[in-house]
């Protein structure tokens, strides 16, 4: 049956590719084939129809980024404070995944403390790219979305912050969404930047993350920053809307400065089939977008060292012992956390400090809101907006670990639906010359999916067309 | 120009602890961090319309700012049981967190 051949064919991709690209930081093969026989045997008893009525992820296999938690199953955030934390509750889009189907494979690669863009700062190694080994995948979800390009699981679960679903999505060649801010719950999903943390789906096609979103979303009494009433559609009617009518603003400052040729291509390329299959397209002006990566910086490495706090041996993680207190939270935050962790902790701790709050953090506070209100404004105008993913496809392995600044500018397309809250998706548009993936980024109004999986799986019908 | 950006205090407040070759490497990062979230003072007001007391006001995109603010009903839940918390603790007796004494000298 089809659920045993998936099933069989992540498994020959693991066996075959995991221990080059290391997608997982732990996996549970052999639990999920016992949840797959178990599925087998419900479709042989019951049909198709009624299986699927009662399980709508039956069958899919799942990678789950190892930020998100699973009762009885390790979450290290790829840090060495958390080696061996092994949490006492699964977080609720985790278990509504799962009671809808899903089968879990293990836990995937990440950032440490998805604080990163290319996997490397995993204290556990870095992934690699399934397109080119010498490769990073991106991130900070590195693991899931090369998991899911490689074959080893259907669909992933990842978190994005800055862009960590959508940019790892892009370099690996799936696609990468990012609902509306608190449509998905965030309880169980240990905290980086909340604010801006978000969950969000790495799969193979654009109805998978549809499905999943259908399933995942929805108030949870455990996360207070949830939206209550957001509202929902049905979003596989949503699929088949096509892309004609749809009005698309590309935001002129996404095409300039810092984007590389092949990307930039790739996009306008794409952006003349969408045109001819009916969409209206046009340049516009989208001020502020510029500074989306300071004003992501400032506000999220703040929320991070506060966040971060926490890990101070005494509640969970790892303990460097001292006779006295304090001596002990030293030496513990000092060598259980990593270089990137300490730069963004200190970076948060500098915005905030005395005689600094009002330069940076409140200021950073009045060009995210100003931004917010010029996305409502280009909303009026347009149902979407477009532009690249990424400005680069992937880099080589070490190539900017030693350069922060140049590691940061991979959020310059992606920060912005994270400052206001949009649901984003990025989708495959096509390759560069060494035939690497480029991703296109579609961003709709608040609480608009539907619009977004519209336009997402228009533009997958004109892309299989085309081939 | 950026603020000087003093290391001491800075790891002191963070609980951060470094080493020298640390502090020197993370210090300069820092500095050129600085420099460019700088740029975020130069915006022309007229770009920020909107004054500090509007921070919060409801926008269409604002997901954050938009969701209403809710109370949770005045009910006691059961909470997650204190066994299984204090398993992933480094140090506990089995009721409480152990850490070391504040004023130095043994655990207590």
């Amino acid at each position: 049956m089809w659920i045993r051949d998936e099933f069989e064919k992540n498994c020959d991709c693991l066996n075959e590719r995991e221990s080059d690209l290391h997608c997982f930081l732990s996996m549970q093969t052999e639990k999920a084939r016992a949840r797959m026989l178990r599925q087998e045997e419900l479709l042989a008893q019951v049909g198709e129809a009624e299986a699927r009525r009662r399980f709508p992820l039956l069958g899919m296999t799942l990678g789950v980024k190892d930020n998100l938690c699973v009762e009885g199953f390790p979450a290290t955030c790829a840090s060495k404070m958390l080696e061996h934390y092994v949490p006492v509750y699964t977080a609720t889009a985790v278990d509504r995944a799962l009671a809808a189907g899903a089968i879990l494979m293990g836990k995937t690669n990440m950032d440490e403390f998805a604080m990163g863009s290319s996997t490397e700062t995993s204290c556990f190694g870095p992934t690699r790219n399934p397109w080119d080994r010498e490769r990073v995948p991106g991130g900070s979800s590195g693991g899931s979305a090369a998991a899911v390009a490689a074959g080893m699981a259907r669909a992933a679960l990842g978190t994005d912050s800055g862009g960590s679903v959508r940019q790892p999505a892009a370099l690996c060649g799936v696609v990468g969404m990012k609902p509306t801010y608190g449509k998905i719950s965030r309880c169980g999903l240990i905290a980086y930047a909340s604010s801006f943390d978000e969950i969000g789906t790495l799969t193979r096609n654009v109805e998978d993350a549809a499905r999943l979103l259908a399933v995942m979303e929805g108030y949870d009494g455990r996360d207070d920053s949830m939206c209550r009433e957001a509202p929902t559609s049905d979003y596989r009617s949503a699929l088949a809307g096509g892309a004609a009518g749809l009005r698309i603003g590309i935001p002129q400052g996404w095409l300039g400065e810092g984007l590389s040729e092949d990307v930039k291509r790739a996009l306008l390329a794409a952006v003349e089939r969408f045109r001819t299959a009916g969409a209206e397209i046009e340049t516009t002006e989208l001020p502020l977008t510029e500074y989306a990566v300071p004003v992501y910086h400032v506000l999220s490495f703040a929320e991070a060292g506060s966040n971060l706090g926490r890990y101070h041996g005494v509640l969970f993680g790892r303990r460097a012992e001292r006779e006295a207190l304090e001596e002990m939270y030293d030496a513990t935050r000092a060598r259980y956390l990593e270089t990137e962790v300490k730069r963004r902790i200190l970076l948060g701790t500098f915005v905030l400090a005395g005689g600094n709050y009002d330069v940076y953090y409140r200021q950073a506070e009045r060009v995210r809101q100003s931004l917010r209100r010029n996305f409502d404004r280009a909303f009026r105008r347009y149902d979407l907006l477009l532009g690249p993913t990424t400005a680069t496809t992937a880099w080589k392995l070490g190539e900017k670990l030693a350069d922060p600044m140049a590691m940061y500018l991979s959020d310059s397309y992606t920060a912005a639906a994270n400052l206001t809250g949009l649901p984003a998706v990025s989708v495959p548009c096509g390759s560069d010359s060494r035939g690497l993936p480029v991703g296109m980024q579609l961003i709709a109004p608040a609480y608009r999916e539907d619009m977004l999986l519209r336009a997402a799986a228009a533009w997958e019908r004109i892309r299989e067309n085309d081939a | 120009m950026s603020r000087k950006i003093d290391m001491e205090h800075l790891t002191q407040l963070a609980r951060l602890r470094l080493s020298p070759e640390e502090a020197e490497k993370l210090g300069e990062d820092l500095e050129r961090m600085a420099v460019n979230i700088e740029s975020l003072s130069h915006i022309p007001e007229e770009w920020l319309a909107e004054a500090p007391e509007e921070f919060g006001s409801k926008t269409e995109t604002a997901a954050s700012a938009d969701a209403r603010q809710w109370l949770r009903p005045d009910v006691p839940e059961p909470s997650l049981p204190r066994e299984a918390l204090l398993r992933n603790a480094p140090d506990s007796d089995g009721e409480y967190f152990v850490v070391p004494r504040t004023l130095g000298g043994q655990k207590g």
